[in-house]
């Protein structure tokens, strides 16, 4: 795949005289709307988040809470991993911070230009220019082919009425592109093999071109090549000065592009911080409840979770039985 | 780059030929349905009849024209109006439910049009000279009631999606008024061959007033469908997803309901209950262009237009002097050609 570019040739084209395009185009660093030296200038726009959760609680009368009493925050230029086991509420967190679903308490605050605006007060298309929620599962019910689907990503930008077919063409084919899936955009939808779907999702949420990004477990059916390469993406969105937060079950994938880890359980923030501080062999045995060793990967200065190692030793004195 | 292993083929698509072929299709349609009837009329004489009213042209038999102008035109329109109607009703529905299976009646306009007229022939308004037009238009008006009555019962749900929901309260509000509609006939049994005929569908003895009275309802019913176009495209890849993308689902379910119940129920007044036109439109159309709406829509209308035409011009003539009910030729036409069309559906693009 190659390396994610943001998609700045319209604005470019839109905002400035023609001439002062190509002398820019190469150096990106001169006029590019993204910040590149992130560090520096991170500090300054970071000091407000990208996105922030206060207190928040979500649940239905009667039952126990889904989600209650969470604060973090999204930051521009990160990326946030959210684990937790099964049914610990990252979907439901997702689909509260993207405004879908009502809060029983707190607020989503989400800062766009220099305005700080509560999600759930929103109309829905008002909250898709500000958020991207990529579902882990979903099915397009016709053979559309893969590049109309792809300009789906437009819907909140220009909504019922409004159509510029020859953007729209041109931003579906960037996103095509830059997934590395231009081959296939005449192809129809429901045709694709589980990783190119995958891919082509991605890519309307490129379409969609959000400052914050939220992605239900992006590596769930994809083959180890193409989760090295959507990982780098979150990595690449992030430079751009995106806010990127990804749900994901496999601890060595967060520990591996996440800059900060939440890690939720039974709807709470059992742990949040950097990878190395949440990834501990202490905080993830309780979580889990099991035992996990923890080392260091062999070609990074990051955790790296081998789970149960007490559980392999029994498995592998079965499988000894089993050979002789 | 890694390319994929996979090429770009493309499903062949009828494109622009299948436009211009359905356009053909729609004037021979209409030219077969003014000629055909119990007089047989020549298309040269149709032709000389329509030229002699539209632009003063001489040399047209008389009769001909009497029978172009009096009794067939008006009838091939409204049966026009009614399929495109249907037709356009039908995309619409199947975008929302996301089902190619759904069709104009899915919302139990059928059952509550057919309420509606049995209570007007019931009461005698057919007969009396008095009020022309009142199984149309009680026929109208109940077709409208029962969707708003299924739309309301579908909102007490709380366990299922609404539009699931919408879809079994269709089935079980349909069922409820088709009973009530047997109930009333059972105690009427002379009016017992009207209703029945006019259930099985029919644009008998129908003329201009019948037209004025559906196309603007119908034209109401196009247009709302042609501007629900790209949020349906939208909705394709599912409710949830087409959320996160900005479109407000709910608004979009009230409107396209509206706009489908309004279409439907227009068809319903102008020729009575039709059957398969809503639903064999969309899936032409979806062969022809692909399944995006903004092409989907009005070409469904087209090929719902062409379809009654040429239903309503063999009902005419196939048993001429006998006019059969309209809706027995769309189901004989309309029952194989949907199977094998079901049969020829990939797996992928269907249910």
């Amino acid at each position: 795949m190659s390396p994610y570019k943001p998609f700045i040739e319209i604005n470019r084209a839109k905002d400035e005289a023609p001439q002062a395009g190509t002398a820019e185009a190469k150096s990106p660093s001169a006029k590019s709307p993204f910040p590149t030296s992130l560090d520096q200038d991170l500090e300054t726009k970071t000091a407000a988040f990208a996105l922030e959760a206060e207190a928040l609680s979500v649940g239905y009368p009667g039952c126990a809470p889904v989600i209650s009493d969470l604060s973090f925050g999204l930051q521009r230029g990160r990326v946030l991993a959210v684990i937790g086991p099964n049914g610990s509420g990252k979907t439901t967190l997702f689909r509260a911070l993207a405004g879908e679903l009502p809060l029983s308490a707190g607020r989503v605050l989400v800062r766009a230009q220099r305005d700080c605006l509560d999600i759930h007060r929103l109309p829905a298309r008002a909250k898709a220019r500000l958020i991207t929620r990529v579902l882990q599962n979903e099915q397009s019910a016709w053979a559309v082919p893969v590049s109309d689907y792809v300009q789906a990503g437009l819907f909140a930008a220009e909504g019922w009425f409004s159509h510029d077919p020859a953007r729209a063409a041109k931003k579906t084919a960037w996103a095509l592109e830059a997934m590395g899936i231009s081959i296939l955009s005449k192809r129809p939808v429901t045709e694709l093999s589980g990783g190119e779907f995958r891919r082509v999702v991605i890519a309307r949420a490129l379409v969609q071109d959000t400052d914050i990004l939220l992605l239900d477990e992006p590596t769930a059916d994809l083959d180890l090549e193409h989760q090295m390469e959507t990982l780098e993406l979150l990595l690449d969105l992030a430079k751009t000065g995106k806010a990127v937060a990804f749900s994901v079950h496999d601890l060595n994938q967060a520990a591996m592009v996440a800059d900060q880890v939440l890690l939720l359980a039974e709807g709470k923030a059992a742990a949040f911080g950097k990878p190395s501080e949440v990834l501990t062999a202490e905080i993830i045995g309780q979580t889990y409840r099991s035992r996990v060793f923890v080392g260091k990967h062999p070609a990074a200065d990051i955790p790296q979770i081998v789970p149960n190692p007490g559980w392999m030793e029994r498995v592998s004195a079965k499988r000894r039985g089993t050979d002789s | 780059m890694k390319k994929s292993a996979r090429t770009g083929l493309r499903r062949p698509k009828l494109g622009v030929w299948g436009f211009l072929v359905l356009g053909l299709a729609a004037v021979l349609a209409f030219l077969t349905s003014l000629c055909l009837g119990s007089v047989s009329l020549t298309p040269l004489e149709v032709l000389k009849a329509l030229g002699a009213e539209l632009f003063g042209l001489a040399g047209a038999d008389p009769i001909s024209v009497t029978i172009v102008w009096q009794l067939r035109l008006a009838r091939s329109l409204l049966a026009a109006v009614a399929g495109a109607a249907l037709g356009a009703s039908g995309a619409v529905l199947q975008g929302l439910f996301r089902n190619p299976l759904a069709d104009p009646y899915s919302m139990g306009v059928s059952a509550g049009a057919s309420l509606g007229a049995v209570i007007a022939i019931v009461a005698g308004f057919s007969t009396g000279v008095s009020f022309i037009g009142a199984v149309e238009i009680s026929s109208f008006v109940g077709a409208l009631a029962a969707s708003f009555l299924v739309y309301m019962a579908a909102r007490v749900s709380r366990r299922i999606s609404p539009t699931a929901a919408l879809l079994l309260a269709g089935a079980a509000v349909g069922s409820f008024v088709s009973a009530v509609v047997a109930l009333i006939v059972t105690f009427n049994d002379k009016d017992l061959h009207s209703v029945f005929y006019w259930m099985l569908g029919g644009f008998g003895g129908k003329g201009w007033k019948d037209l004025a009275t559906a196309a603007p309802a119908a034209a109401i019913s196009l247009a709302g469908a042609l501007f629900l176009a790209r949020p349906l495209d939208v909705l394709a890849a599912g409710e949830e997803t087409a959320g996160t993308l900005g479109l407000d689902v709910s608004l979009l379910r009230r409107l396209a309901v509206l706009t489908a119940s309004l279409g439907a129920a227009a068809a319903v007044a102008a020729g009575g209950v039709v059957g398969f036109v809503g639903l064999l439109g969309p899936h032409f159309a979806r062969l022809i262009v692909g399944p995006l709406h903004r092409r989907l829509i009005p070409l469904s209308a087209a090929a719902g237009a062409v379809l009654l035409m040429t239903a309503d011009a063999l009902a005419r003539s196939v048993a001429a002097p006998l006019e059969l009910p309209v809706g027995i030729v769309t189901a004989f036409i309309g029952a194989p050609v949907f199977l094998h069309l079901l049969s020829r559906t990939e797996r992928s693009t269907s249910v």
